[in-house]
């Protein structure tokens, strides 16, 4: 008798905790060579905005200690090309199709979730996307302050019945405070965390290894600051929280849960091992049956801190 | 279709002093690898490097099955690469990218390489002398020395011509002014030329091709992280639109490009 590792987010239930973060998946097409994306618990696609997005100047990227650093500036279709030609693709597989969104205003935030709205297409949930610390308009200020993420939070409610999960930045000084906000406007579920602000210089040339000087640090660098934003997160609000931070394997899944996290997304490792969430699965279904574990869910919150 | 392979070492030879020739026994890879294509390497288990290291492919034996690839230790990646010893296994994601187009029109091909540059373009050497197609080869490097690769091109039935920038062996000084001198022997409509080395020199061929009209196709090397698309890091500029600047990415629209497609100029 195998686990049952399914999750509840919300009104949303995940066949299982992994799903796949946004901006490190593509639109899932690009990994469907490597495993069966219907082995995962959902998708979370690539940030899409109202307009198509170029993206920033090359150099983009920046290999660091145990991390890496981005600054790719949502590149992305623009909504009506991923209606028309992304997010097809994805309805064969059976596993949960989270769409990540972002605008430089509240009314862009709606035009592009209205537009999904419309499309007759399956989106099991939204992610919002408050948090990219690589566009000069908007971005990080979406979460940096709670009266402006519970605005915003309230505005797109009002639009959509499926479940909402706002994506935090942990470049805040109290991210639980940002989390009671949108708990508050209606999110059913937030994302913890986005990438780290961060700097990679080379000594030689004197220059900055990325064009924009700063971008997102992500990897297995940034685990345990995402860990103890989740544990700050869990302790401010009673709404799902979904972990993301250097998840590389199902230990670092077991960790994410007993902190407080229901679900949990993996990212930079989807680019060093593109089936590294299904192994992920597969590796929680053989833990539950060696440890006896019927239900991975009991497990979430579960961490002993009495010393 | 790419995929991930467990590729058991077979040798590791240092050809130069940074230089290094490995060879894994990859039989899929090894059957549907074209020249241009690439595979992305996990050097390490750990951590720390994090991501892959991107490499063209230098050479495939279909009958043996294996896959040769030419690298230069340059960082902490490819330090590791090198101690690579037979009865190691690595892990290759590949074959990856776009891979260079056959000549139009059975036009002589004319293949250039600066450095290590060389190794897609000795791939693409042996492909086209297998297929009878008699390739100009155009090989430059710093100093003699530092030309690598040339006892393999060597054994394959192409037009040789080196160039040094220091005059220590073949034509003197970069390898694009010896293709500029090459081109004028031939009518624009009747070569097709193969280019890859560092990117100073690929700006120097997309200018000689474009002024002289000539077909030609450009192989970048370029940082990467997954090598499939997903990661928007590799991003090379394209010639700006009334829209604004555009990319294309190094390892899904390339690595091979079309002299007319990227603006590196910019």
């Amino acid at each position: 008798m195998s686990a049952d590792l399914r999750v509840s987010i919300g009104s949303l239930t995940l066949n299982n905790p992994v799903l796949v973060a946004s901006g490190t998946f593509g639109y899932g097409e690009e990994f469907a060579p490597y495993f069966d994306l219907s082995v995962l618990g959902g998708v979370v696609t690539k940030t899409i905005t109202l307009e198509p997005r170029a993206g920033n100047p090359p150099p983009r990227i920046a290999e660091t200690a145990a991390g890496m650093l981005n600054s790719i500036g949502l590149a992305n279709v623009g909504v009506e090309v991923f209606v028309r030609e992304k997010l097809p693709a994805l309805q064969r597989y059976s596993t949960a199709i989270i769409v990540n969104i972002a605008g430089r205003s509240a009314d862009e935030f709606k035009a592009v979730l209205r537009r999904l709205e419309e499309c007759d297409l399956r989106i099991d949930g939204y992610e919002l996307n408050y948090s990219c610390p690589n566009v000069k308009e908007g971005g990080m200020a979406f979460s940096a302050r709670p009266d402006v993420a519970y605005e915003v939070t309230v505005a797109l409610r009002k639009e959509t019945t499926r479940p909402l999960i706002a994506k935090l930045t942990p470049n805040v000084t109290r991210i639980g405070e940002i989390a009671r906000a949108v708990a508050e406007a209606g999110a059913d579920a937030v994302s913890a965390i986005n990438t780290l602000v961060g700097m990679a210089v080379d000594h030689r040339t004197r220059t900055p290894k990325l064009a924009t000087v700063v971008g997102g640090l992500s990897g297995p660098a940034i685990k345990p600051v995402a860990l103890a934003k989740v544990w700050e997160i869990k302790n401010a609000v009673s709404i799902p929280i979904i972990g993301v931070g250097g998840i590389q394997n199902y230990e670092d899944v077991l960790e994410f849960m007993l902190v407080g996290a229901s679900a949990v997304q993996v990212g930079t490792a989807n680019f060093v091992t593109p089936d590294c969430a299904a192994r992920i699965v597969r590796d929680l279904e053989s833990y539950c049956d060696r440890e006896g574990i019927d239900r991975l869910a009991d497990l979430v919150g579960r961490l002993n801190v009495e010393c | 279709m790419p995929a991930l392979h467990s590729c058991p070492v077979v040798s590791n030879e240092q050809v130069t002093a940074q230089v290094f020739r490995l060879t894994v026994r990859a039989p899929r890879l090894a059957t549907e690898a074209a020249p241009g294509q690439f595979v992305n390497v996990k050097v390490w288990e750990g951590p720390v490097p994090l991501w892959r290291r991107p490499f063209s492919v230098y050479s495939v034996d279909r009958d043996a099955g294996l896959v040769g690839l030419l690298f230069a230790v340059r960082g902490t990646g490819t330090r590791l690469l090198a101690g690579a010893t037979p009865g190691d296994t690595l892990d290759v994601l590949g074959p990856l990218g776009r891979a260079f187009a056959p000549p139009p029109e059975e036009r002589q091909p004319l293949l250039v390489a600066g450095g290590l540059g060389v190794a897609p373009v000795h791939f693409l050497a042996q492909e086209m002398s297998a297929q009878g197609l008699h390739p100009m080869v155009l090989l430059g490097a710093r100093d003699a020395a530092a030309l690598c690769a040339l006892d393999d091109l060597a054994r394959l039935p192409v037009v040789l011509h080196l160039a040094t920038e220091d005059g220590s062996r073949g034509f003197k000084g970069p390898v694009t002014e010896l293709l500029a001198t090459v081109l004028t022997d031939f009518h624009h409509n009747g070569v097709a030329v193969y280019a890859c080395g560092p990117v100073g020199m690929l700006r120097e061929v997309t200018r000689i091709c474009t002024a002289k009209r000539v077909w030609g196709q450009i192989c970048l090397e370029t940082l990467m992280a997954c090598g499939i698309g997903a990661c928007m890091g590799c991003a090379v500029p394209t010639h700006a639109t009334s829209a604004g600047p555009n990319y294309k990415l190094v390892c899904k629209d390339g690595p091979v490009f079309d002299v007319r497609e990227l603006d590196l100029e910019r």
